[in-house]
């Protein structure tokens, strides 16, 4: 399959910062990947190198195989941006926001027309095209923002946390939208907090923090790899004070509190085995917890996320830190650039 | 047919979608002023002002019509009356309001990071700034074409010249453009303090003049415009000429910050502001010496706000069209690359280019003198910011501040030294050459005019020499920067051989 996404010893600081670290992945054309890290780990950023909106401080990065620095133009065509976070126009309705953006994009006449009536039959905004852009609610927004992103149908869809602040069924409306998206077969790199809604929706996965890739494979690979290694998840309810599992579980090391619950707690035990199970479950009982209910979980990708972060803390072999720029390309490392201020959108 | 009655499961039915809506603006106009119009002539600042200006204007003239009817012979005197209030009204309306609006049109843009999806339509940073300035100056021509009705009922009052005071309405239109163009490309550039002091101190100056000042010139400038008088003609003109570069060159600096970086927008507008302050000085020295030399120093002042600030780094893709040429190329890219590194040499190439102007058409001392204290003035916020802040993230507004605190020490100084004229109050502030120009415009003869020249050279000089140094580290990345671009150009020649080769 070819690579729809190609990013190879990608670097991006900003003054001391190393915002991203030597990353490289590829993304092959109709897939969907999911981008998932914690705030600041640099999703954000790698995004808008792919969208040339930023430009690397070294490395490279190409979208259908054109180069996202020397070819913007080219590479703008064939993406289409959602950013995490935009404001809309004063004094400016739906249909009017879109036919903006339509112009923008070079549309004319009739050839204009229909793209916008095709994106928002698509997005369901035909019921809000009077209403004011600024005046919708945040899922209306992101329809609208993902009706602009497609106007010119671009193969490449780069989302940045598309679903943040949506309400449930906002949720699930996007995420039905983006399922037929893929079907189409175009390519979608989305980044998200809400780990259990890529694993549904994305062909892989791609992990970063502080700037590194730590991991990157499919959902269903993530949980079944680290069950050996990650151990087992139970579900523990009590009778009486919930807290007690917790309390217990001070004095046991070998049993990890992964979430208090309202009726007890989501313990981790680091072997798979059902004897070494049972026997912390009988120590429990002995030592004065009221167990009513106790059974095994399944591991979800939060729980896989931790364990990479974990293992990246306890330094293991194979998440070492990427070589180092020696040559920066335009913009050397050590320039400072403000954090405060955005960078002004450059390729 | 029978119609049939829509059942329960049957989805309400949505309206009709009003595309033909999308049509109010044909497809050839640029879509940002189709975007800022659609938003602009909805927003409450046009629609008030719109309707004050015509408020106002109909109370002033059912006022004054009866009076002019009375008076029968004071109906010339009434009319100038009400010519000066109708212009002060028009003036206040689009030499205040509608720059002011402009001061906020990209940055609200930035900031609510709508930019940023502008920047990936084909819209360019150009297109972008400049459809936002060309909405607002739109807007302003609606005003103007809605005062007109007013200025035709005044001459029905006598004593009015016809075409001088259109042409007056449309020199203050055309300067409004200019004020207009300042404030849109300022409010690109991110310093709060800067679009602060331009909004209260740009608007109080404003508002003094027309109320003190312009009510008051409105017969000269009609005297002027009535183009009986070549020398104040050309004045004017030039004054055109001016405002027309100005506002090109405020709406590039408004495009230069939005522009991706791999976008080269310094080596245009070095050379074409370095071609029009040539070309202006050698048109205008043969009518007026000095006007010539004032229009080469203001231009030299807009060229300088530029290469002093631009942002020293940029992709090495800008380099390649340089190399292609050679030698050359390369050579002239020291001087034309962005950046305000090649900047300070290109300030260098332009102080040179000056001094040899006036030595070619008007070897005066006094002219070296005014050049050397211009050029020094214009190099003394680069030096500063090169020993105090050089990396300063946004050295325009820097520049800019540091620039304009010069001129207000140096009208407060020439003001001091109107009423107490002691010379070493301008000496001791000489570090600013531009303090020395009431001893610079003394007669010829005094013996200061000398040691003026002589300081303001050797401070023009210091100040040179600070910048320069402090770009040689930058000039020393530049040489890595062409070896990328150079390995770019070769993996791209291999690229176009093709492997058979």
């Amino acid at each position: 399959m070819s690579v729809a996404i190609s990013v190879r010893n990608l670097f991006r600081y900003f003054g001391p910062l190393k915002a991203v670290d030597g990353i490289s992945f590829d993304i092959p054309h109709g897939s969907v990947c999911g981008f998932v890290g914690a705030n600041g780990a640099g999703k954000t950023t790698t995004m808008r190198m792919l969208a040339t909106l930023d430009y690397p401080t070294m490395g490279s990065a190409e979208i259908c195989g054109i180069n996202v620095v020397n070819h913007p133009d080219k590479v703008r065509s064939l993406i289409g941006w959602m950013p995490d976070h935009f404001g809309n126009y004063e004094h400016m309705t739906v249909l009017e926001y879109l036919d903006f953006y339509a112009r923008a994009l070079g549309y004319t006449g009739d050839e204009r027309r229909s793209r916008i009536e095709e994106v928002m039959a698509f997005a369901d905004l035909v019921p809000l095209a009077s209403r004011l852009s600024n005046k919708l609610s945040k899922g209306m927004t992101q329809r609208l923002c993902l009706g602009r992103a497609l106007l010119h149908d671009p193969q490449v869809l780069i989302m940045d946390e598309p679903a943040a602040g949506l309400d449930p069924r906002a949720r699930v409306e996007l995420k039905h939208l983006i399922r037929i998206l893929a079907e189409e077969g175009k390519t979608i790199f989305i980044s998200s907090h809400i780990l259990s809604e890529l694993g549904e929706m994305c062909d892989s996965l791609l992990f970063i923090n502080a700037g590194r890739i730590v991991h990157h494979g499919d959902a269903e690979s993530l949980k079944r790899g680290s069950d050996t290694s990650g151990g087992v998840y139970y579900d523990v309810q009590v009778d009486g004070n919930p807290e007690s599992v917790s309390d217990w579980a001070v004095l046991n090391t070998d049993v990890e509190i992964m979430e208090t619950r309202k009726r007890g707690a989501r313990i981790r035990i680091p072997s798979a085995e059902s004897a070494r199970a049972a026997e912390i479950l009988s120590r429990m009982v002995r030592e004065g917890v009221r167990v009513i209910e106790f059974h095994r979980e399944q591991r979800n990708l939060e729980d896989a996320f931790i364990d990479i972060l974990g293992k990246i803390e306890e330094g293991e072999p194979g998440l070492t830190p990427p070589p180092q720029p020696t040559t920066p390309a335009g913009s050397p490392p050590n320039d400072p650039v403000p954090p405060a201020e955005p960078p002004p959108p450059v390729v | 047919m029978a119609e049939t009655s829509p059942s329960a499961t049957t989805p309400p039915k949505l309206p009709p979608l009003p595309i033909e809506s999308v049509n109010d603006f044909p497809d050839r106009l640029s879509p940002m002023l189709v975007k800022e119009l659609r938003q602009g002539l909805r927003t409450s600042t046009f629609v008030i002002l719109f309707l004050v200006l015509q408020g106002l204007l109909a109370i002033v003239l059912l006022v004054t019509t009866p009076i002019a009817t009375a008076e029968g012979s004071l109906s010339g005197t009434v009319g100038e009356v009400v010519s000066k209030i109708v212009f002060c009204i028009y003036a206040l309306g689009i030499l205040v309001v509608q720059p002011l609006r402009g001061i906020s049109a990209v940055t609200t843009e930035i900031r609510q990071n709508t930019i940023d999806l502008m920047v990936l339509t084909r819209l360019s940073a150009w297109r972008i700034v400049y459809g936002k300035w060309l909405s607002i100056v739109g807007q302003s021509a609606l005003i103007a074409f809605a005062i007109l009705p007013y200025l035709i009922l005044r001459y029905s009052f006598g004593g009015m010249q016809l075409f001088a005071e259109l042409v007056l309405m449309a020199y203050l239109f055309f300067i409004s453009g200019t004020l207009t163009a300042i404030t849109v490309g300022l409010s690109a550039t991110g310093s709060v303090l800067l679009r602060g002091l331009v909004v209260v101190g740009g608007s109080a100056v404003m508002m003094g003049y027309i109320f003190f000042g312009l009510h008051r010139q409105i017969p000269e400038f009609v005297e002027i415009l009535s183009f009986t008088r070549s020398d104040q003609s050309l004045t004017a003109l030039a004054i055109l000429a001016i405002a027309v570069y100005a506002s090109y060159f405020f709406l590039e600096v408004g495009t230069t910050a939005i522009a991706p970086t791999s976008e080269n927008r310094a080596t245009r507008k070095r050379l074409l502001g370095l071609t029009i302050m040539v070309g202006s000085y050698l048109l205008l020295h043969a009518v007026d010496p000095a006007l010539a030399l004032t229009s080469a120093l203001i231009i030299a002042g807009c060229i300088s706000l530029d290469l002093f600030s631009e942002r020293a780094k940029f992709p090495s893709v800008i380099c390649r069209r340089f190399l292609r040429m050679g030698p050359l190329g390369r050579a002239s890219g020291r001087l034309l690359y962005p950046g305000w590194a090649t900047g300070s040499l290109f300030f260098l190439t332009m102080s040179l280019v000056l001094f040899l102007l006036i030595f070619l058409t008007n070897p005066d001392p006094r002219n070296y003198t005014y050049a050397a204290i211009g050029l020094g003035t214009l190099a003394f916020p680069a030096a500063l910011i090169q020993l105090f802040a050089r990396d300063s993230s946004n050295r325009f507004s820097l520049y800019l501040t540091l620039l304009l605190l010069c001129f207000v020490l140096t009208a407060i100084l020439s003001e001091l030294y109107r009423v107490v004229p002691e010379k070493l109050l301008l000496w001791v502030f000489s570090f600013i050459p531009a303090v020395l120009l009431p001893i610079a415009g003394q007669s010829a003869s005094s013996p200061d005019q000398s040691t003026v020249l002589l300081v303001s050279a050797i401070i023009t000089g210091i100040y040179l020499l600070i910048i320069l140094g402090g770009s040689l580290p930058r000039m020393a990345a530049l040489s890595k920067l062409e070896t990328e671009a150079l390995e770019d150009l070769d993996a791209q020649d291999l690229a176009e051989v093709g492997p058979d080769h």
